[in-house]
C-alpha cells in the first residue's frame, strides 16, 4: 500500500503573523485557530517564542510532506504520520493532526480505500498550512 | 527532593523536542533536559538527575518501555517518576504501557500552555511512592 498522489495545492490560502498574533485567510485548519491555545495573560516574551516555534514548524510542513509522498515503505509512511500527528496538536493544527492520526489509523490497518480518503484530507490541510509571512 | 524542578524529555520528533521545552522551561520555568532517543536519556541520566521523565512510546532506537526498563536498572533512576507521551489512549493501550512500571500516561498532542501544570500530579505520585518505599 503506498501513499496516495498529493492534490493540487489549494488556492488563495495565506497566512501570517501581525502583532504576535497569528492571522489566516485559510478557513481549514489555518493558524487562525492557534490563538485559542495561548492564554490571554501569556507574558509578551512568551507569545512572541510561540509564535516563532509556530512559524518554524510550519515551515517544516513541505519537508513532512516529502516524507509522506515519498515513503517507500507502510513502515516508512506510518511513522511520518504518527510523528506528524503527534507534532501538529501541540502547535495548534488540531484538524492537521487529526487527519494525519487518521491516515496512520488506516495505514496501520491496511486500509487502502481509508487511507487514500484520509491523505487527500490531509494533504488538502498541509495546504492550507503554508505559510506566507507577511 | 523538594519541589519539581529537572525534567529529562525523550522524544524522537524535533519539533515536538521544541514544544516540550517551551511548555516546561517558557511556560513552567522547570530545568529541562531534551534527548533524541532512548540510548541518549540513558547517557544523560546519571548527570541530570531528573525529578521526572517525559518518554515517548514509539522511538526508532529504543522503545519507550524499552527505555524505561533500562532507566530502571539505573542506581540514580531509581523511584523517578516515569510519564509515558503517546497517542495511542486506548484503554487496553494505556493498561499495558502502565504495566511497564510507568507512573502515568500524556496524551499527544499536549497543550504546550498546561503541561508543566499536567505532569506535576505524577510527580507528587511518584514522591510519594518513593517515600512509602524508602
Amino acid at each position: 500500500m503506498g501513499a496516495a498522489p498529493a492534490p493540487a495545492p489549494a488556492e488563495g490560502v495565506s497566512a501570517g503573523v501581525d502583532d504576535g498574533r497569528f492571522t489566516a485567510d485559510s478557513p481549514a485548519d489555518s493558524p487562525a485557530d492557534i490563538p485559542g491555545n495561548i492564554p490571554a495573560d501569556l507574558p509578551a516574551a512568551q507569545r512572541a517564542a510561540f509564535v516563532q516555534l509556530q512559524r518554524r514548524f510550519q515551515c517544516g510542513l513541505p519537508a513532512r510532506r516529502l516524507a509522506i509522498t515519498g515513503a517507500t515503505s507502510d513502515g516508512a509512511l506510518q511513522s511520518a504520520l504518527h510523528r506528524l500527528a503527534g507534532a501538529a496538536g501541540g502547535y495548534g493544527f488540531t484538524a492537521l493532526g487529526a487527519a494525519a492520526r487518521e491516515a496512520e489509523r488506516c495505514c496501520a490497518a491496511a486500509d487502502a480505500p481509508g487511507l487514500a480518503a484520509a491523505l487527500h484530507t490531509l494533504y488538502g490541510l498541509l495546504d492550507a498550512a503554508q505559510v506566507t509571512v507577511r | 527532593m523538594t519541589d519539581l524542578k529537572r525534567v529529562m524529555c525523550v522524544e524522537d520528533d524535533p519539533d515536538i523536542r521544541m514544544i516540550l521545552e517551551f511548555s516546561l522551561v517558557n511556560v513552567g520555568g522547570l530545568e529541562v533536559c531534551c534527548c533524541a532517543g532512548g540510548r541518549d536519556a540513558l547517557a544523560q541520566a546519571p548527570n541530570f538527575r531528573p525529578d521526572l521523565v517525559l518518554l515517548d512510546v514509539m522511538m526508532p532506537d529504543l522503545s519507550g518501555p524499552e527505555t524505561l526498563t533500562a532507566l530502571r536498572e539505573l542506581p540514580e533512576m531509581q523511584g523517578v517518576p516515569v510519564v509515558f507521551m503517546t497517542a495511542k489512549a486506548m484503554p487496553d493501550e494505556v493498561e499495558q504501557l502502565l504495566q511497564h512500571g510507568a507512573t502515568g500516561l500524556i496524551v499527544k498532542p499536549f497543550d504546550p500552555m498546561t503541561l508543566a501544570r499536567d505532569i506535576r500530579p505524577y510527580w507528587e505520585h511518584g514522591r510519594g511512592a518513593g517515600a512509602g518505599a524508602g
